[in-house]
């Protein structure tokens, strides 16, 4: 047991994958490189899909990547209004990244969304993304106004959300992710036949996907709180 | 476990804004391409069907006035002519009518010449006869002028009540 928990203790750790020899040193951490990995796997994948675009008589393959872009298109439109179109295309990257970040453990890396570090660089950029957005569409004055919606009352409160809500939506992720990846190394310590690939169907498959869909949909929903124009 | 490593949030980062600016071109921006430029066309093409569609109405309310103004025309033709046909018809009609009551009227006037004819030769005859009766039972002939007309007068009164 003691075996055991020296293990998953290693496993828990990130480690670091190389460090560049200038300023001191800077350490390159395993989730950085399998991020690389799954950059590259998306670059490639994204190429490959998008040959042979046609506008007419569109094969299977462009017809469900469409309807995904289409889905995605009119998800963030619903939600952000009128200013939809700059935001979808990183709603997009954001949930092709994360998904493919938090399935990738079943080919055998580890997924770099277990990095505290990762989940709080998409937690960051969402913040960004949020309060950007607040400003960019609001004017200054308007993106200060709206920290007093929907009444002056909540002003302290929605001062707080700006640290709370990449805090939480770095921490949820990060959180389930881990939590998925210790209850694995467990089940497979305990039974390491056919019992794992059951618990894996919903601990990396399902839960992976629930967990990106959640960000990507909390990052929209917060995005389209600030700037969403209420239908007069 | 729960340190956050500067340099881990940096590059995450980095790669995220890299991936995005890839993925927006190859990906997204392709896509979306492909989508509005076939929204374009079928906004295209729904366009020209309407405006076929328009001209198409156009000349079928066009061609409907022509054939309605034939068939006007055709009706109007068959009804003159049914007219003309009438009018001579009765024109005819008339005609052999006239024909008929002239032709019947001049019998009759010829009828009622003849029988007058006949009538006035019986009356002549009787008269003679009455007066050779009425000379044969006075023993003398009764000739004269005067005897004649009263006899005469006697049968014309005679024969206005038969």
């Amino acid at each position: 047991m003691d075996g055991f928990k020296e293990a998953l203790v290693e496993e828990l750790g990130n480690r670091i994958a190389f460090t560049i020899p200038v300023l001191g040193g800077v350490p390159v951490a395993e989730s950085v490189v399998v991020t690389w990995i799954v950059m590259a796997a998306l670059i490639v994948c994204a190429l490959v899909l998008t040959r042979n675009l046609r506008v007419q008589n569109p094969g299977k393959g462009q017809i469900a990547l469409e309807g995904a872009v289409q889905f995605l298109n009119g998800f963030v439109k619903t939600n952000l209004g009128t200013h939809w179109r700059p935001f979808a295309p990183y709603l997009g990257t954001v949930a092709l990244y994360i998904g493919v970040s938090n399935l990738i453990g079943i080919v055998g890396l580890t997924p770099p969304t277990k990095d505290i570090s990762v989940t709080a660089a998409l937690a960051l950029m969402s913040m960004v993304l949020i309060y950007g957005a607040q400003f960019r569409y609001r004017g200054l004055l308007g993106g200060l106004r709206q920290f007093a919606e929907p009444m002056p009352l909540l002003i302290p409160i929605n001062l707080m959300e700006v640290a709370i809500r990449p805090l939480a939506l770095c921490m949820r992720l990060f959180g389930n992710i881990l939590g998925a990846f210790i209850i694995m190394e467990m089940i497979k310590l305990l039974v390491p036949v056919v019992l794992p690939a059951v618990f894996s169907l919903y601990f990396d498959l399902f839960d992976g996907l629930i967990q990106t869909v959640v960000f990507v949909f909390l990052t929209t929903l917060f995005t389209g709180e600030g700037i969403k124009e209420e239908e007069a | 476990m729960l340190e956050f490593e500067v340099s881990t949030i940096v590059f995450t980062v980095i790669n995220l804004l890299v991936l995005y600016v890839i993925l927006r071109k190859l990906l997204f921006g392709r896509v979306n391409a492909v989508l509005e430029q076939r929204a374009a066309l079928v906004r295209e093409e729904l366009e020209s069907a309407q405006i076929q569609h328009s001209q198409a109405e156009e000349l079928r309310s066009e061609y409907e006035a022509k054939l309605a103004d034939a068939r006007q025309e055709a009706s109007k033709l068959v009804a003159d002519a049914q007219n003309r046909a009438q009018r001579a018809y009765e024109a005819r009609l008339a005609q052999a009518e006239t024909d008929a009551k002239q032709v019947h009227s001049q019998a009759q006037a010829q009828i009622a010449e003849e029988r007058k004819a006949m009538l006035r030769g019986a009356r002549n005859e009787v008269a003679a006869l009455a007066l050779l009766a009425a000379g044969k039972v006075a023993g003398q002939a009764m000739d004269s002028a005067a005897e004649q007309a009263m006899v005469e007068s006697f049968l014309a009164e005679v024969g206005e009540r038969t």
